[in-house]
Formats: C-alpha cells, structure tokens, sequence
C-alpha cells in the first residue's frame, strides 16, 4: 500500500474508463466511462499529494482533486442535457449510429 | 501481518477493480449506472486512507450524490431498459481489448520502473480547516472560475433540455 | 418530571403528525375508507391535544402561584458562538389560556368542518393543512423563545395562504390567498427586524444568548437603556413588533388581507381569520409585555391605530352585504379593541376580550357557514331572511353570540368589552374611551342588522332554495351550541371587582403577565424615578416613594357601564327598526343623496383597495414597464447600431473578400477538396472510432519511447 499501490489501481481504473469509452454503444455509457477516467486521475493526484514532497502545501493534489470534481458535476450535466436533447430530436443515444460529424 | 490499512486498501481495491469490471462489460446499462455508485464509493474510501477526509466527504456527495443519480436518471430516460440487448451491445470488441491491456500493461510497467521522489507521509490531520483556507487564499481564482462554469452547465443544461424549440 | 413537562411537548407535535400521516396517506384513505375515517383520523389529533391541554391547565392550577412558569427543554438547537438557541416550550398561565383556546375551539371547528367539507374531493388535504396550522399555532404559542415563536408565526401565515386559497382552481380564491400572503410578508419584516434588533443588541451586551423571554425580561432594564441611530431601542423594537402584529392580527393599514380571506371554506375562515391565528399578534405583545411597558411612546402609537381601526372596520362593517364580509370587519374591530387594551397596559384585558372573541366569533362564523351551506353557498344577505323557523339550532346560537358581541349584561362580551373601555377611559384616555364606546354601539347596530337580515322577517330567497333549506347535520350544530353556550358564560372567569367579583382571570395571569396600574406614560416615569432612587440611595426619602392614591372609581365604573349597555341597547333597537319594524324609515333615509354617498363610500370599504392599487400596485407596475421599455428603446437600440455597423464593415470586407481572398482560397480550396476526397474515408464521424486509434498511436509511441529509449 505505497504509492505505487495507488497508482496501479488508478491505472487499472482508467483503463476500464477507456475501455468503456471506446466500446460502449450507448452515449451514457460512454459518460459513465469519462467519469472513471477522471477519477482514476483525480486518485493520482491525490496519491501524489500524500506520497511525494511538494513545494506548496501538502493539500495542493487534494485541491485538485475537488476542482476534477466540480468539473466532472458539470460536465456531467451538461453531457446528459446534450444526451436527452439528442434522444429528445432523434429518438436514440446509440453512439455509434450519431454520425452526422462524419465527412 | 497486514495492518487495518492495508486490509481496507485491498478490500477497495477489490471492489473498485471488480465491480468496474462489471461496469464495463453489464449488459444491462442500468445495473452498470448502479454499480458505477460502488466505485465511486470505493474511490471515497481510497480518498480516506490518503489522509482526504474532506475530499472523501465531496466525493461521496458530488458523484455518489449527484453524478450517479444523474446518470441513472438519463439511463431510464433514454432508454428502454426492459430489454438490455438493445442499450447495451459493445463493439469493436477484440481490438478495444487488445488496446486496453496493452495500455494497461504500458502503464503498470511505467509505473513500476520510474523512480518517484518519495518522502515519507506525515500523521493524517483533519484537512477541512485548511482546504477552505486554500480555496479562498491562493485558489480563489480558480475557485470562482468554477463557480462561473457551474453557473454556466446549469444555465446551459437549461437550454438544452427546454421545451418548445 | 411532572406531568405537564412530560405532556406539554406531545400537544404541538401531535397535530404535526395528524398532518404529516393524511399528508402522505390522506388520499388513499379517503378513497379507500371514505370521508368518516378521514375526517375521524383528522380530529383525533387536535382531540388528544385538547384534552392534554384541559388536563395540563388543571394541573397547573395545582401548581404553587410562584412556580407556574413551567420550562421545558427539548434539546439544543442552534449553538453558534455567542447565539444558544434551544428547543424548548414553555408553559406558564398565558400560554395556558392560549393553549384552551387554539385546541378547544380547534377540535370544535375540524368536527364542524367534518360537516361543512362533506363532499368536497380535497376532504383529506383540507384536514392535512388544518392540522398544520394548529401545529404551527401551538408552537407559537409554546415557543420559550422569539425564534422558535417566529417559526410558528411563519408556519401560521403558510397555512392562512394554503386555506385561503383552499379552493385555488377559482382565480378569485387564489389571488386572496396571495394577498394575505404578501400583506402578512410585510408585517413580517417589521417582526423580523425587532427580533434580529433584539437578538444584535443581546449578544453584544450579554455576550451569549439563548433569546428566550425569560432571559429578555430579566435584562430588560440593560436595553432600556440603549439607543438605536438616537431613538431609545426598546420604543424602536416595540413598533417593529407591533407591525408584525399589524400584519398578523389584521390592523390598519395591513388589515385588508382579511376581509379577503373569507374566499377559504367557513371553517377556515372560523379557526384562523376569527379564532387563533389573528390573536397571534395579541399573544406575542402579552408575552412581551415587559418590553412595552418601557415604551411608552409606542404604546401610544398602537392605542392610535387600535381605535382608528376599531371604529373604521365597525363603520365598513355596517354597509356590507355579504354575511361573512360583516363577520370579517367585526373580528377587524374586535382586534382593535384587544390592541386598545394592550396600549394603555391592560394586558390581561386584551387576553380576556381574546379568549371571549374566540368563542363568539368562532361560534358567529361557525353558524354564517351553516347558513351558507343550507343555502347552497349563497352569503348575500340580500337573499336571505326568516331562516330562524328552519334552522333553529343554528339561529339560537348566533343570537346567544350576538348577544355577547354586544355586551349584554353578564354575556362573556361583557365583561370583556367593559373591562377594556373602562381601561381605556382611566389609564388611557377619555376620547380612547369615546371611539371605542362609540364603536361597540356601530357593532351592536351591524350585528344585529345580519341577525334581523338572516333569521327574521320574510324570506327573500327563491323558492327552491327556501324549499331544500333545512337544519345541519348534528356534527356541524353540535359544536355551534356549544360555543354559543361557552359565549355566554365563558365571561364568569373574570368578574371585575367592582362588580362583586375577584378579576380571577388577571389574578391568573399574574405570575407572567402584570397590567400597568396607572397610564402608560405615568407609569414609565415612576419606573425612571425609582430607578434613580435606587442610584441615590440618599434620596429614598424623597420623592421617589410616591403615596399610591386610591380613589374610588365604583360609581364612575358603574355609569360607564350602565352608558355603554344602553347605547348598545339602543343602536339594537335601532337596527330592529330599520330592518324589521319600518323599513320604509330605512328607505326614506337611504333615498338621500347624502346618505347614498355615505353608504356607497361604507360599501367600498374607504376605497382603501383603490388606494393601494393606485398609489402602491400601479405605480410599481409602471414602473416594470418603464423598465421594459428603457430595455426596448435603449438597449436594444444599442445593439442593433452596433448590428448595423458590423454590417457596413462586413460589407466592405466582403468586398475586398470575394475579390482577392477568394481568388487564393478558391485555389486552396481546390486543392485541399481534392486531398480531402480521399482522406474522408477515414472520418467515419464516430467519435469512438476516433479515440480507438488515437489510444493505438499513443500505445505505439510510449512503448516504443519505453522500449528504445527508456
């Protein structure tokens, strides 16, 4: 349980947010992949803040961690407003069937 | 002869490791948006062991609160969850797998081969006090950055979802 | 634990929790059980209460005179630095009264309205919401502090809007319910101000606080002394408390909520709007009474506004048709008496002419709604008349009611009334005494002119109606004769002395609440004086001991009473005349343009509607449009110059675009089209597609990073 402890179960964690990310057809699913990924970045900078000496104060990493956070809720929201509208005007959220970006 | 701690950091890393995986590959959407609450869980508990007592608390409240409801509400929203084969079928499926362990694999190795500058972590002490001091001392700016940005994914999120047009 | 510390705290909570269960399960019951079990379950509430009220008010007369003042902690509530608010009730001989009063008359009216509700499809609501605001009542009430009494009186104020606008499908009812809402908002903020007022100088000056009034009454003396921006704080606080009372208790100029109010079902307008919640404001000055009798500037400011709307509300209530309008002013002129009592220090007289006025006035709207309804919700008086035959249970007891509103010798009124004119006259002043004397008369003349109107005479409502009209069911007139009865000899608690008897309903009340013995400007200067006796110690032999003069008033009371019976006597016949004798007589005066003129400015009530419309609710919406317009003319106005100007710019540019941009563009462009055709096949517009190879490439390049370099 050092630091690298954390690290590797952030690792593993952020893959699983990746692989969710890439495979998922569902759009939210796809967010629920997005939300592991900032966590498993969020538990870094925490791990960090607690195992490594830092310059500033010892809460920097701790700090950052809520800021990834509050961003997350918003993202959040604003992700799922953008995921029922869509549903709302096309009737469906599969990721894979919204292409209009294609060129 | 392990510790409390590390019993607890195994026990989360189990769950959080297992029931992502069962995130990740539930063909049910909804039970993934379920069992997404017990990582974030696992996370707060992880969060307790390095000593962010105050960032445990936020993590519970802001995504096992928040977050996840948020989700579960979109998942029965748009979906239709009484039968799981249509929300759920995964793609790209071979080669995701292969990406992801190599990339698993890449980060594991990197993690234990470079050298951390290391010190050794001093006794826990509640961080409330000093994280609000932070957040309105030398964060403050980021602070009210993302205090506009709320106020903005909610205006926003008003937007998108109005009726009518 | 005594008994009443381990009873008081159950009387509000139960009612809560009547509220809460038909909250939550009120429809199911109702659809499953029908209206007896819902309305049964409704009452039971305030029943329970009731009785551990009756029960506790007899034990506390067991209770030694000097340990009356029962205090009952709950827990703590709010411990912030210096500020210890805790939760606790208090239970002493006011709140005791008042208690009597809230659950008495409340389980009389939930009975009644069991009757009056039947058939209604919001049955259960109705009770939800009646015992919420008995709930909230009682807090007020038990409140051992400014706050948790402040939370009642909030509580009380939503549940006057949510009843008010009980039938809030009609625009009409809900709009009065808004009205009632935002005027008690008003009243509201002058409350709030003497209560943070109170609470800025306790913490500054004692250091911790729990706001409780005993703790305000024992260091009254030390913000006597204080000043707020140079006016003495405690005359500041008690005006700010007296227009939370305006508010609430429906006085001059925040009066006109209530007449409103009657758009809520009868019952409602029985319970709150008659019986308890506009006493709140009497309550709250009895429980601060301290507090005013060291300022007695504001003591005059409220015998003002007590006699100008006691007389005012009598006046309007002399020309209004509506049988529940008149109702309405009575209990505004009523109010006024309480709080003429108040302002000249006759404390325990304004809680008695409470007391009294509840069970008269409760009993008056109880029976106005049983006429309603056996009218098929008719209430103009106009069409109505001869009902005594018909409904007799009904008809008896408003006329018992009626007669106590008068003042009939030895009627509860009586007593009441008398007690307060005669304070008035001696503590406060002569002219006090006439407005007063001269509007107990404008009542008799009113009530009697809706007794002749509705129970006597010839009928004036149609056929079909006089033909279906008949008495009310047992639960609805049970509980009208009974407070007709209690109308009538509730009065016996307090026979004055002259009278023969003991005023042991003051004796009562004086463990917590004392009457000033002289008039309230007198008696400040006394307590000044011997406070500074107490500073000079020197001095005690001097002036400071005044010889207490005892004059005997017998004879002056006795004709004061014997004027009032017979004046109101005599505006009774008036009225017997005008509406049942000789109508013509009525005719030929109300044929004057004079009199027409009178009674049209009577039957719009002053204008005072008119007059807040015109000078507060039109210029504020004037105002709005200004705004909006300022936003249309200038505002917009900017923008679209700067609109216009972009264009001219984008127009020149554009110009000089198509000519010699676009010439190298369009050269690009072909280009870049041509490579772009078949680079286009990579972009399949799937975002996942994107980020699968995008992970490929990092991978590739880390690992070769980690393998060649690392």
């Amino acid at each position: 349980m050092g630091l690298t402890g954390f690290l590797t179960v952030s690792a593993v964690l952020f893959t699983l947010g990746l692989v969710i990310f890439i495979s998922r057809k569902n759009t939210i699913a796809i967010l629920m992949g997005v939300e592991l990924m900032l966590n498993a970045a969020a538990l870094n900078f925490v791990a960090f803040a607690r195992f490594t000496p830092s310059q500033a104060s010892q809460l920097d990493g701790q700090i950052f961690a809520v800021f990834i956070i509050l961003l997350a809720a918003a993202e959040a929201v604003v992700a799922l407003a953008i995921a029922l509208s869509v549903y709302k005007n096309l009737h469906q959220i599969g990721a894979d069937k919204l292409a209009s970006l294609k060129g | 002869m392990m510790g409390i701690p590390e019993l607890f950091f195994y026990f989360f890393t189990i769950m959080v490791i297992g029931i992502g995986l069962f995130v990740a590959f539930s063909k049910n959407l909804l039970r993934s948006a379920f069992a997404l609450f017990f990582v974030l869980f696992g996370i707060a508990g992880f969060y307790v062991l390095l000593g962010g007592d105050f960032l445990a608390v936020v993590q519970i409240m802001v995504y096992a609160g928040g977050v996840n409801v948020l989700l579960i509400f979109g998942t029965m929203l748009t979906s239709d969850i009484s039968s799981p084969k249509t929300s759920n079928l995964s793609f790209q499926g071979a080669l995701t797998f292969i990406a992801g362990l190599t990339f698993l694999i890449l980060l594991v190795v990197i993690i234990n081969t470079t050298h951390w500058p290391m010190h050794v972590p001093g006794e826990m002490a509640p961080t409330t006090k000093d994280i609000g001091r932070l957040l309105l001392k030398e964060y403050v700016l980021p602070f009210e950055v993302i205090s506009f940005l709320l106020l903005a994914a909610i205006i926003s999120s008003l937007v998108l979802v109005k009726k009518g047009d | 634990m005594s008994y009443i510390q381990s009873v008081i705290p159950f009387v509000p909570v139960l009612p809560f929790f009547g509220a809460l269960f038909l909250g939550l399960f009120g429809k199911k019951i109702y659809a499953r059980f029908g209206e007896n079990v819902t309305g049964i379950l409704g009452c039971s509430m305030p029943f329970i209460s009731a009785v551990l009220a009756v029960t506790s008010f007899i034990a506390i007369n067991g209770v030694d005179v000097t340990e009356r003042i029962i205090r009952i902690p709950i827990t703590d509530w709010v411990s912030v630095a210096d500020l210890q608010l805790q939760w606790t009730f208090r239970y002493d001989p006011l709140s005791a009264v008042m208690l009597l009063v809230v659950t008495i008359i409340g389980t009389l009216i939930h009975i009644y309205g069991m009757g009056y509700m039947h058939g209604d499809k919001s049955f259960s609501r109705f009770f939800a919401y009646m015992n919420l605001f008995l709930g909230s009542m009682l807090m007020l009430v038990l409140g051992d502090n400014i706050i948790i009494m402040f939370l009642g009186w909030e509580g009380v104020g939503l549940c006057s809007y949510l009843l008010i606008g009980f039938w809030f499908t009609e625009e009409a009812n809900a709009i009065a319910g808004k009205k009632a809402f935002i005027v008690n908002r008003i009243g509201d903020l002058g409350f709030l101000t003497g209560i943070l007022l109170v609470a800025y100088f306790s913490m500054t000056l004692f250091g911790t606080t729990d706001l409780s009034f005993t703790e305000l009454q024992s260091n009254i003396d030390v913000l006597a002394g204080q000043t707020v921006f140079g006016f003495p704080l405690l005359e500041v606080i008690g005006i700010c408390f007296f227009i939370g009372a305006m508010g609430k208790s429906a006085q001059i100029p925040l009066y006109v909520w209530l007449p409103d109010a009657m758009a809520g079902p009868t019952p409602v307008s029985a319970l709150i709007h008659a019986a308890t919640m506009v006493t709140a404001g009497v309550y709250m000055m009895g429980r601060v009474f301290f507090l005013f009798t060291l300022a007695p500037h504001a003591l005059g400011f409220i015998s003002l506004i007590a006699a100008l709307t006691c007389f005012f509300s009598a006046t309007i209530g002399m020309a209004q048709y509506d049988i529940k309008k008149v109702l309405a002013y009575s209990t505004v002129s009523q109010l006024g008496y309480m709080f003429l009592a108040m302002s000249v220090g006759a404390f325990s007289a304004g809680v008695f002419h409470l007391l009294t006025h509840a069970a008269f006035k409760a009993c008056l709207f109880m029976a106005s709604g049983s006429v309603i309804v056996a009218l098929h919700h008719k209430q103009d008086m106009r069409e109505m008349g001869g009902l005594l035959k018909k409904m007799p249970v009904t008809g008896y007891s408003f006329i018992a009611a009626t007669l106590a509103i008068m003042g009939f010798p030895l009627t509860s009124g009586f007593f009441s009334k008398d007690e307060i004119l005669w304070k008035a006259f001696i503590q406060g002043s002569p002219l006090l005494w006439l407005v007063g004397f001269v509007a107990a008369g404008i009542t008799s003349f009113y009530m009697w002119r809706l007794v002749f109107m509705t129970f006597f005479g010839e009928t004036r409502a149609d056929k079909h109606t006089w033909e279906h009209c008949h008495e009310q069911p047992k639960r609805t007139v049970v509980p009208i004769a009974i407070l007709a009865v209690a109308a009538l000899t509730i009065g016996f608690w307090n026979v004055p002395h002259f009278l023969g008897g003991h005023g042991n309903f003051t004796n009562f009340l004086d463990p917590v609440v004392h009457d000033l013995s002289s008039k309230p400007m007198e008696n400040y200067h006394k307590i000044q004086l011997a406070k500074q006796a107490d500073h000079q110690p020197e001095d005690t032999h001097g002036a400071a001991v005044e010889h207490e003069e005892h004059v005997d008033h017998t004879a002056l009371e006795w004709g004061l009473m014997l004027a009032s019976v017979a004046w109101t006597f005599f505006t009774g016949f008036l009225a017997y005349i005008f509406y049942i004798r000789y109508p013509k007589a009525r005719e030929k005066i109300m044929s004057r343009a004079a009199a027409q003129k009178v009674f049209a400015v009577l039957y719009n009530k002053y204008f005072v509607d008119e007059f807040y419309e015109a000078v507060v609710i039109t210029p504020l919406r004037k105002l709005f449009g200004f705004l909006g317009a300022f936003d249309q003319m200038v505002i917009d106005g900017m923008v679209n110059f700067a609109g216009f100007m972009g264009r001219i710019t984008a127009n020149l540019v554009g110009i000089f675009d198509d000519e010699i941009v676009d010439g190298a563009v369009n050269g690009a462009g072909w280009s870049a089209q041509t490579g772009g055709k078949g680079a286009s096949s990579m972009q399949s517009g799937r975002i996942q597609t994107i980020v699968a190879s995008s992970l490929i490439i990092f991978i590739i390049i880390v690992a070769s990073v980690v393998l060649f370099l690392g």
